[in-house]
């Protein structure tokens, strides 16, 4: 798992983001943005390189799974990979997700251990 | 009249009755609007009134319930919330701001501590190399060479604290973990929030239509229902505005409006 790949955190929350901006770090991960709703997260995928996307589920604007829509119709941007980091654990919210492309989706409250765990997963 | 009848109908349910209930719904209107019985009459009227009666009750009940959350819910948060915090001025919002204030006061207590706990690690590290190396007064380091037989005798005691150094960053990083509680907190809090805007919202044009149709027929039986209706719209807009969610309705214009139902 290359450290160094630049991360985009999306989330409405701020607690939420410095949260999981801070389990990244600990991880070992130095190059991560942040952005409030889905639309501003496009903006910013649109206009710089990220080679990870941690997305929160329900935000104004544009919700996450929306955004992973995008991405995934986007040439530039569907390679991306997308990690859900939600509170929404119903069935079918998982089966929309992966039917939408997203590459991991973990569940809120979540720890430091989970995320370092399916992170490893998805890079290997 | 009746097929101009049919297609209002046929509008308002948009699709949700099939032919037949149209026809039967239509049939009941004419029959209850075109009979000359005293007694339709007043069956027509006792309805209309039980209705409003519970359009009412609904409405205070609305009313009593913004008032008991914020004497309710907002003493038990300022309880929970920190010194440092300041309090907003919308209840519901300010439960989510609060919240916010007190978890980033904590993340910004546990991101020193963690500067702590690493520069603590280094200085182990430094030390178990042979190097004492410390902060010292005035933002100075303190650089000494220590020897190797010292060392020797200090490591058991080095390997203990780096232990607990870990052990306290994963306790630090398990308690930045526990501040979601505010994003969860938060994002229920906006749902309800939402579901009382929008019952606001509805439970106040009923409210206006039916008090401003009364009131209005009252002060002239001859009032057509299409002036009625242009009379309600405008009673609608005037105590529309830019209401912020929360802020729930207005409450002399309402007030007034129970008052002549």
């Amino acid at each position: 798992m290359d450290l160094n790949m630049k991360v985009l955190v999306v989330d409405d929350f701020a607690t939420m983001r410095r949260i999981v901006k801070n389990i990244l770090k600990q991880i070992g991960f130095t190059n991560i943005m942040e952005a409030e709703d889905g639309k501003s997260a496009l903006k910013m995928l649109q206009s710089d390189k990220f080679d990870l996307i941690m997305c929160d589920w329900n935000m104004p604007e544009m919700p996450g799974i929306e955004l992973l829509g995008k991405v995934r119709a986007d040439e530039q941007l569907k390679g991306i990979p997308f990690v859900m980091v939600t509170a929404e654990a119903q069935k079918e919210n998982i089966i929309e997700a992966v039917k939408a492309g997203v590459n991991s989706y973990i569940v809120k409250p979540f720890t430091a251990e989970i995320v370092e765990q399916k992170l490893k997963k998805l890079f290997g | 009249m009746s097929g101009r009848l049919k297609e209002k109908i046929i509008n308002i349910v948009n699709g949700k009755l099939t032919e037949k209930e149209i026809e039967e719904v239509v049939g009941f209107i004419k029959y209850v609007t075109s009979s000359n019985l005293y007694e339709d009459e007043q069956f027509f009227k006792e309805v209309a009134y039980e209705m409003t009666g519970a359009v009412k009750e609904l409405a205070l009940l609305m009313i009593e319930f913004r008032r008991d959350i914020k004497a309710k819910v907002h003493p038990e948060l300022k309880d929970l919330a920190t010194k440092y915090i300041h309090e907003a001025a919308d209840q519901l919002e300010g439960i989510i701001e609060t919240t916010e204030n007190a978890a980033n006061k904590i993340m910004d207590n546990l991101d020193l501590l963690q500067e702590q706990t690493k520069k603590m690690e280094e200085t182990i590290a430094s030390l178990k190399s042979g190097k004492l190396r410390v902060p010292g007064k005035n933002m100075k380091y303190i650089e000494a060479d220590i020897d190797a037989a010292a060392v020797e005798t200090i490591t058991p005691l080095l390997d203990y604290i780096e232990i607990t150094e870990q052990k306290n960053t994963a306790l630090i990083t398990d308690i930045f973990v526990q501040m979601s509680f505010q994003d969860l907190t938060g994002q229920r809090i906006k749902k309800i929030m939402t579901l009382v805007h929008q019952m606001e919202e509805k439970l106040k044009k009923m409210v206006v239509s039916f008090g401003v149709k009364l009131s209005e027929k009252g002060k002239n039986p001859n009032i057509s229902s299409e002036e009625l209706e242009r009379v309600v719209n405008e009673k609608v807009v005037a105590l529309a505005g830019p209401q912020k969610m929360g802020k729930g309705l207005d409450q002399s214009d309402i007030d007034n409006i129970l008052a002549n139902m």
